[in-house]
């Protein structure tokens, strides 16, 4: 186990913990091996020394009695008994796959759902399956799942879906038929009619969200791991993106809100139009390149750097705050507050232009870094 | 050995390390595990349980050849817990001894 691994773990056992509270939990054991690389260890050697995750999670909770100090003992507890039995799971479904020695079978599974409209389209229970979502000139929605799967050849899985009137939902999802330890290594993709221009809400474990659609309204992506890799996002409202080292990794984008959470993943992308960007990441990195007109930035990263390129006439508010992370800039800034302390430093500074975007953020050890476009 | 015991134990050596001197998280687990056989990951629960009792406080100083550092300095109230810990313990102690070696 790697030091990300045995983080992203850790952060999934801690589950419920607030978020304030899990972030020094997860800060004291990015230190432990920072310290424990900068003694010679291998990332391998400090993880293994340090224990089970899922346990180390377990003390916390038993050791807080109370809600006083921001756990939900129960809650928590659960989701760390979880934890363990998913990596039992984990560790079955290894076995399970030899015992039954799963063959490798090619898929091609076809679905039209002569349904023309709907508010919601969501796609679920993918596992390491990629997902499209892609316009048809067709009226109807329809989806296709393909590639090689390894299954019991008796049951080979297929793609399914529902559609519940009452919200006008249609939702896709692979139907493993009870096979724990089925996966397909291939692609869903959904073909949406021109009306459509609802909210798009894909989960995966592993599977990446390789495209989508112009102009719909919102899109929540949730993974482990899996990435939006789709070239360029264009919808009229929010993106939500929550992942634990999934990153978001994107041409172009145009929205009016994109609130990325993640662990260890990562956000680069170019802003063509934006209101309000929020990100918050342990130790995932934000490569943002702003867009002309104002708007409002906000982060918070233990261990992330944050670098902001300026296009040329724009102009930005900064309020910035580190423990030992800086702003690294040649831009000249009209700076009215900056405080280097001991083990701090706080700056707030304004960088004329046209139009202002306004920009606050914590970091622990993450820097940030300001240019302005060539 | 007891898990309860040697918890309180474990959390002893804790306070006494750092009533001694402040110190950082991997500093401390170091100095008690090469005294003691223990699950290094665990040291971090008994550390944030008895930062919530205000036994210790926190502060982050930037070192030269690392990474910045979360340091714990003690309490006036860990001072006076862990001297009556300790004083407690070796009146235990000495009771324990003088059972099995009568």
């Amino acid at each position: 186990m790697n030091r990300s691994e045995f983080l992203n773990r850790l952060e999934k056992a801690l589950g419920n913990m607030k978020w304030e509270q899990k972030k020094e939990v997860l800060y004291d054991f990015e230190e432990y091996f920072a310290n424990a690389l900068s003694d010679g260890k291998t990332e391998e050697q400090a993880a293994q020394e340090l224990g089970n995750p899922e346990e180390i999670a377990l003390s916390f909770f038993r050791s807080d009695e109370a809600n006083e100090s921001g756990f939900d003992t129960k809650a928590t507890f659960a989701s760390a008994i979880k934890g363990m039995v998913k990596s039992a799971l984990n560790f079955a479904s290894k076995s399970i796959n030899e015992a039954l020695k799963l063959e490798k079978v090619e898929i091609n599974s076809s679905v039209n759902t002569e349904l023309e409209l709907a508010d919601a389209l969501l796609v679920t229970g993918c596992k390491s399956a990629n997902v499209k979502v892609t316009r048809t000139s067709a009226p109807n929605f329809s989806g296709k799942l393909s590639g090689i799967a390894s299954t019991d050849p008796e049951k080979l899985p297929f793609l399914s879906y529902s559609y519940a009137e009452s919200e006008k939902k249609l939702s896709f999802s692979i139907d493993w038929q009870g096979q724990l330890a089925a996966s397909v290594a291939g692609v869903v993709s959904i073909e949406v009619p021109e009306s459509f221009c609802g909210l798009i809400s894909v989960e995966t474990v592993s599977g990446d969200l390789l495209e989508l659609p112009a102009e719909f309204n919102s899109l929540t992506f949730k993974s482990v791991s899996g990435e939006v890799r789709s070239k360029a996002i264009s919808l009229h409202d929010e993106i939500l993106i929550n992942t634990v080292s999934g990153k978001l990794n994107c041409a172009n984008i145009s929205c009016n809100h994109l609130n990325f959470k993640s662990v260890s993943g990562g956000l680069s992308t170019r802003l063509e139009k934006i209101g309000e960007v929020n990100f918050n990441s342990t130790s995932g990195s934000m490569n943002l390149d702003l867009p002309p007109s104002s708007g409002k930035v906000t982060f918070n990263t233990i261990s992330g750097g944050i670098k902001l390129k300026i296009r040329n006439n724009a102009g930005i508010d900064l309020g910035f705050k580190s423990i030992s992370g800086r702003l690294k800039t040649e831009l000249p800034f009209v700076v009215e507050n900056e405080k280097k302390g001991y083990g701090s430093y706080s700056f707030k500074g304004r960088l004329q232009g046209e139009n202002l975007t306004e920009i606050s953020g914590k970091t622990v050890s993450g820097s940030l870094k300001v240019s302005r476009e060539e | 050995m007891n898990s309860q015991f040697r918890k309180g134990v474990l959390e002893m050596c804790i306070l006494a390390l750092i009533a001694r001197k402040d110190c950082y998280g991997y500093e401390i687990i170091q100095e008690i595990s090469l005294k003691m056989d223990i699950t290094k990951g665990t040291v971090y629960p008994l550390l944030s349980r008895l930062k919530s009792d205000e036994l210790f406080e926190n502060y982050i100083r930037e070192s030269t050849e690392g990474p910045a550092r979360k340091y714990y300095r003690i309490t006036e109230k860990g001072r006076n817990h862990v001297t009556t810990m300790i004083d407690d313990y070796l009146a235990f102690n000495e009771k324990v001894l003088q059972i099995i070696k009568a």
